[in-house]
């Protein structure tokens, strides 16, 4: 019969599991988008205030550096020959530079750039530190799926609003630009609310705004459709430990599928074999072309998710 | 093929710097509006500014350059009193005339449009929130040729200065 002290013993002998030292490389490129949208940000009051400016940065509104105004803008692009109020060709041309990144890699803005992103996953991380395993998972599955899909509702009316009115008319329900210009005259009470209820929410659902409601989400996430690389999983080495699942910011299963095609995937990686996966070469970022190591069930849509 | 989170960082920063620096060397790459006007593509007023492309950030010697009308009268309109007028920016209106805007009767970048277009004669919808001050109304009524629609719409549509 073992006793305590025996176990205790047994314990101590045990060598104990080495942390996995996971990449910092989404961090940091998070944490520099922040910080350049914020000094731009900053830079460009300076300059409404007359103040003397930060060298060697460009001074531009948060609108000119935002690509959802070149998506709100492509309806009077189209028509007019013009932009939206207070859009610039820079929103346009990030755009663009967001549609490349989203068929390569799917929503990198969304998981690796998007300031508002980041800062719902920093506040993430003090839910996940009270609330443990319950975090992000305060609302049952089959009320939250249909929910996730008022993020197409808010862009269609974003994008006739916008069309109808040659106004930004985001800009006052936009917890991206409160985050910003809070100080500022511009700011529409309804924005700060928002932005206040989006601060609150992420202390229980991992990035609140980008599930439910984030109408340029909704268009990078259709490009999870039909984009190069994707996440895959390995079933061959799969522990089942669902580790993936538990670290997947948008509740999204990997733990059974072959690959990943959910509409709200972020690209943030965190489910891969890099990150959180505790088996190697099992979730992967890959293309089709490697799919000749993944099983033969793998292109079957009900394993897609 | 298998992507690694370095190099997915590396494709997310040479995709929108590669792409802010090649704009930037072609001249495609604007924050600020020029403070130009587009021009009309069709019909009679073919190559003319439009005055639906004026911004907020114009100011009211901006306007006068394009389009021609007096900053001094331009403000006169507006009801902007011991400033420089030139320096106004067109935005300003929404915050002069912001206790208005809660009433539903806006005068704001849309209203400075409307005065630019129906001064010039030029062809421009007119929206029923977009409100004129009245001796905006007045100079428009002694100056522009205006039909009776346009007329009816003046009439409807006029505030008095705060």
């Amino acid at each position: 019969m073992t006793t305590d002290v025996d176990k205790s013993k047994l314990a101590a002998t045990k060598p104990k599991k080495k942390k996995k030292a996971r990449p910092w490389y989404r961090t940091a490129v998070q944490i520099f988008f922040f910080t350049l949208v914020a000094l731009i940000t900053l830079n460009e009051a300076l300059v409404e205030l007359g103040r003397q400016t930060i060298p060697f940065l460009a001074t531009a509104s948060l609108h000119a550096i935002c690509p959802f105004g070149g998506v709100v803008s492509i309806y009077e692009f189209v028509t007019a020959g013009r932009y939206a109020q207070k859009v610039h060709s820079s929103s346009f041309i990030l755009m663009w530079a967001a549609f490349i990144l989203a068929v390569g890699f799917g929503p990198l803005i969304c998981g690796w750039v998007c300031p508002l992103g980041s800062f719902q996953q920093w506040i993430a991380k003090l839910g996940r530190k009270f609330q443990g395993k319950k975090y992000n998972h305060l609302i049952p599955a089959q009320v939250d799926r249909p929910l996730r899909y008022t993020r197409y509702l808010v862009l269609a009316v974003v994008i006739f609003f916008t069309a109808s009115t040659r106004k930004l008319v985001f800009q006052d329900y936009d917890p991206y630009f409160a985050l910003f210009n809070f100080w500022s005259s511009e700011i529409a009470w309804t924005a700060l609310l928002i932005l206040g209820v989006t601060i609150v929410a992420s202390a229980w659902v991992e990035r609140p705004w980008c599930k439910y409601l984030c109408p340029y989400g909704a268009v990078l996430g259709l490009f999870n459709l039909f984009r190069i690389f994707r996440i895959r999983r390995e079933e061959s080495t799969c522990i089942n430990c669902k580790l993936c699942d538990r670290n997947c910011p948008m509740n999204i299963t990997i733990s059974t599928a072959t690959a990943v095609k959910d509409h709200q995937c972020i690209a943030c990686m965190n489910c891969t074999s890099e990150q959180f996966c505790p088996v190697a070469d099992t979730v992967d970022f890959t293309t089709r072309r490697d799919a000749g190591t993944m099983p033969a069930t793998e292109s079957t849509s009900k394993e897609e998710v | 093929m298998k992507a690694k989170s370095a190099a997915v960082a590396i494709f997310v920063l040479v995709v929108i710097f590669g792409s802010v620096t090649y704009t930037s060397i072609t001249g495609q790459w604007q924050t600020k509006t020029s403070k130009v006007p587009t021009t009309y593509t069709e019909g009679t007023t073919t190559g003319q500014y439009d005055p639906a492309d004026i911004r907020g950030s114009y100011t009211l010697a901006d306007i006068e350059k394009s389009f021609g009308i007096p900053a001094d009268e331009l403000a006169t309109a507006f009801g902007i009193k011991d400033r420089d007028n030139a320096a106004v920016q067109v935005k300003e209106m929404e915050t002069i005339y912001a206790a208005l805007a809660a009433e539903g009767k806006e005068v704001g970048t849309n209203s400075v449009r409307v005065f630019v277009a129906l001064y010039k004669g030029l062809p421009m919808d007119l929206t029923d929130t977009t409100y004129l001050p009245r001796p905006a109304v007045e100079i428009l009524k002694t100056k522009a040729t205006l039909n009776q629609e346009q007329l009816d719409f003046l009439d409807k549509h006029t505030v008095d200065i705060p």
